[in-house]
């Protein structure tokens, strides 16, 4: 909850710089306008995907712990975003977006169970767990510098600091069936609970805008964003997972 | 299936316990014993038992008891068949007859021929049970009523008893005309109680428990046969209730708050139990003590108990048995596996038998001739003379009574002519046998060959400082004096009895001398009947079996090898389990082993070759 108030007073704090440099800015050309608002939406490639050793307890291992690998599987989240852009120069401007993507990801699960009656005897079990989400909500903020300008289309690149919460559900145990004598166990599930955290990063990235009129324009934009998350593990430890990845986004933009 | 034949004895009288006369010098009917498999070259056998059996069902001297198809074997099915004389059954006398595709391929048992006795009782059953509390001093153990049943004596006779189990642990026979006791068979298998010098391993065991909602009970019900290990939370006279039939053994379950076991008696005896259980069912598909998957009790932490032992039924808090762990005199508990598993075995043995025939296993007691004269450090008895037991405050008065002596002919004499009978109570060292051979077979499963605590050996009792029998070598166990345990039937303790007069009839008590194998013993005190010394003649077997080696006979024998051991295993436990009749000596076990071991393996295999010389080199 407190990284979470701490991103939402970054966030607001760096709009309210966006829109006093964009009322204090020299004046531009007046028909490319000052001020772009885009909103748009694409997919997400998640720069990494956690994995590790975790132990868990069981009420029938009997004082002994079972562990588990995760191999998460990442991949590709549907990706959202909405941002505002003040140009201060002529190539020149800031940036401020916030985007969000989501997720369904799935888990490699290879689960080692103590034998109920046995020390030293697990039981390996093997099963991949879905629907396991994964939230990511950032906040990007961006120097541009606008490399090509035209009546019709802007390319800009554009990079910054990066805010990125991730919110995670992780595998906190694994469940299984077994049957006397308990020699084999069967996967059956896994119990998750949802962790998150925050952490500040970088982006870097380039969009090109296809102007339709003096106001609306389309464009697409290519962004790498990568934040380290300290999530809290399931058997108490830190994991680090990489926030961000490689986003593609179509927008619909609007200058005034 | 090519089957060769093992032991043919039909029509032989075993034990001579046929041609011996009574006190009263009626001659009694002779017994016939069969231990009978199949064979081309000795069809003829079978097919006299087989007669046999066809001619006593068709008059009804045989009942039909149970009829089940076997355990592991397709097509085979084994019935046991109890004797009966005018609707009233001979105790412990009836053919188990194991047939496979409708052939049969074995028969064993004993039958009495010629029965000529009075079936109807003169006492009602209502009197006999008022006259059975009054000789026993006991109340009944159950409220069902007494049995009718024709009893063989240890001398060959046979009486119309009635029989109920009382309160002193003891199933009371008496006469059904004049009401005099014939005989009482203890309900208790005890270990032997031994001093030791060294505690228990302190290895971690897993518990597995129930738990309450306030804290945790050493309640097994992970396991198809719950099993429940109760404390005994001090002394053993606290918890004598918890003996019979009582609602309040709840009450004594084990109990833990954080399911972290502090009670290392608790812990281990609970674990090891479930470890015998997984044993039994994993490696002979045997369930529980009963096979059905019964509850099985037991209670532990009893630090005034130097013993270990199995009480079976009807006694125990739900009437179904219960074993007791108790602590050596240093106060070590007596939990260790082997241990625990020959406890839970005394059960199996009992319940594996009577599930089948209606009776546990019965303990039959034989003699050899010896001897005129018996002479130990100086001291000397001889036929004719008479041996006196030491009066005991408040219970005996001083007794003497005639050694037992036969004459030429098998009658009693007081000549000093005749010949010492020398008795040995072959049921029960059978019993301890395949206790100690469970127990052993249940250690190799949870731990690994070797030496030293945690390692699996053929020695009893070793983890807890002091090793009481060994299956390996028990000529290396010195008893003291130099008495060590027997390797065969010849080396075999036996007992120099008295005939004690029980109103019409005689009793044997065994006196403290006797013989091992030729050389004289005198014990310190009398009665002890020397089944757990006797049991390492059947133990080494099995060990000979596994692990191979020369007899001290100088017999040599090829065992399958410790990897192959649950071939011997299976063998051996088949035969008790599923072959064996109620009455049981050292010899017919033998043939119920061959012929488990051909049933499972085959006559030509290693294991059945292995079995058979392991059995051959110790006599039987």
């Amino acid at each position: 909850m407190e990284e979470l108030t701490r991103m939402k007073a970054t966030s607001w704090l760096a709009a309210a710089t966006l829109l006093v440099l964009a009322s204090s800015a020299p004046a531009l050309a007046e028909d490319e306008g000052r001020v772009t608002i885009s909103i748009g939406g694409g997919v997400l490639a998640t720069s990494s995907a956690p994995e590790g050793t975790f132990d868990f307890d069981h009420q029938l291992f009997g004082g002994e712990a079972g562990s588990f690998d995760a191999d998460y599987g990442g991949g590709e989240a549907s990706h959202y975003e909405a941002s505002i852009a003040v140009r201060l120069r002529e190539r020149f401007g800031l940036g401020l977006t916030w985007s969000t993507s989501v997720l369904d990801d799935d888990a490699d699960i290879v689960g080692r169970l103590p034998h109920p009656f046995l020390h030293e005897s697990h039981r390996t079990v093997e099963g991949t767990s879905g629907g396991l989400s994964r939230d990511e909500t950032a906040v990007h903020l961006s120097l541009r510098w606008r490399v090509r300008a035209g009546e019709k289309s802007d390319l800009t690149f554009f990079g910054g600091p990066s805010h990125i919460e991730l919110e995670y559900d992780l595998v906190t145990g694994v469940r299984f069936d077994q049957a006397y004598p308990f020699d084999r166990a069967s996967y059956a599930g896994v119990d998750a609970e949802t962790t998150s955290g925050d952490a500040v990063g970088f982006h870097i990235g380039a969009e090109i805008v296809r102007w339709l009129n003096e106001t609306v324009g389309l464009g697409f934009l290519v962004r790498f964003s990568e934040a380290s998350v300290d999530l809290n593990g399931p058997d108490g430890s830190t994991m680090a997972v990489d926030g961000g990845g490689l986003d593609a986004a179509l927008e619909l933009r609007f200058r005034f | 299936m090519r089957r060769i034949n093992i032991v043919v004895a039909l029509g032989a009288a075993l034990a001579m316990s046929g041609a011996v006369l009574s006190a009263q010098g009626t001659a009694v009917p002779a017994a016939r014993a069969f231990a009978v498999t199949s064979a081309p070259i000795n069809a003829p056998d079978l097919v006299d038992a087989d007669l046999t059996i066809d001619s006593m069902t068709r008059s009804g001297a045989l009942e039909l008891v149970s009829a089940n198809p076997d355990r592991q074997l397709p097509g085979h099915r084994h019935e046991y068949l109890r004797q009966v004389h005018r609707g009233v059954p001979v105790h412990g006398a009836g053919l188990a007859r194991q047939r496979q595709d409708g052939a049969t391929i074995s028969v064993f048992g004993t039958v009495y021929d010629e029965i000529d006795i009075d079936s109807v009782p003169t006492l009602s059953a209502e009197a006999a049970l008022d006259r059975i509390e009054a000789v026993a001093g006991a109340p009944p153990a159950t409220s069902e009523a007494p049995r009718l049943a024709i009893l063989p004596t240890e001398l060959g006779e046979l009486v119309l008893t009635w029989s109920a189990p009382m309160r002193d642990f003891h199933t009371w026979f008496i006469d059904a005309h004049s009401g005099q006791p014939v005989k009482r068979v203890e309900h208790l298998y005890t270990e032997s109680a031994v001093g030791f010098g060294r505690g228990i391993t302190g290895a971690p065991q897993k518990v597995s428990a129930w738990h309450t909602g306030v804290g945790y009970q050493a309640w097994d019900r992970l396991r198809p046969a719950e099993i429940v290990t109760m404390d005994g939370r001090g002394e053993l006279v606290d918890r004598v209730a918890l003996f019979f039939p009582t609602p309040a053994w709840l009450e004594a379950v084990a109990w833990d708050d954080d399911n972290e076991w502090a009670n290392a008696s608790i812990t281990d005896a609970h674990a090891h139990l479930g470890m015998t259980y997984d044993y039994l069912a994993q490696h002979q598909d045997w369930h529980g003590i009963d096979g059905e998957d019964g509850r099985i009790l037991a209670i532990a932490n009893l630090t005034g108990y130097y013993n270990a032992s199995y009480l079976r039924p009807p006694f125990g808090p739900q009437g179904s048995g219960l074993m007791s762990f108790g602590v050596s005199r240093d106060d070590v508990p007596l939990v260790t596996v082997d241990i625990v598993g020959h406890e839970l075995q005394h059960g199996v043995t009992n319940e594996a038998v009577r599930a089948r025939t209606g009776l546990p296993v019965i303990g039959r007691q034989t003699f050899a001739l010896g001897p005129s004269s018996l002479t130990v450090e100086g001291e000397t008895i001889r036929c004719g003379d008479y041996h006196t037991f030491p009066a005991i405050p408040l219970l005996r008065e001083e007794e003497k009574y005639a050694y037992m002596c036969l004459d030429e002919d098998f009658r009693t004499t007081t000549s000093r002519n005749g010949r010492f009978a020398m008795w040995m109570y072959e049921g029960g060292a059978l019993h301890e046998a395949y206790s100690d051979i469970i127990g052993t077979a249940v250690e190799f499963s949870v731990h690994p060959p070797g030496e030293g605590l945690l390692h699996a050996d053929y020695r009893v009792g070793e983890d807890i400082g002091r090793v009481i029998r060994r299956l390996d070598a028990p000529h290396s166990l010195d008893l003291g004096s130099g008495y060590t345990l027997p390797d065969s039937i010849n080396q075999a303790f036996r007992f120099v009895g008295v005939l004690v007069p029980i109103g019409r009839y005689t009793t044997i008590r065994y006196t403290r001398w006797g013989m091992r194998g030729n050389r004289p013993f005198r014990l310190s005190s009398d009665g002890y009947n020397g089944v757990h010394w006797n049991s390492t003649i059947l133990s080494h077997a099995f060990y000979l079996a596994i692990e191979g080696g020369t007899h001290s006979s100088g017999a040599t024998v090829t065992g399958v090898g410790g990897a192959n051991r649950h071939l011997v295993e299976q063998a051996f436990f088949r035969g008790l389990a599923d072959l064996a009749p109620p009455s049981i000596t050292f010899r017919i076990m033998g043939s119920l082993i061959r012929q488990s071991a051909i049933d499972l393996h085959g006559s030509g295999s290693a294991a059945f070759v292995a079995i058979h010389e392991a059995l051959t080199a110790v006599g039987l």
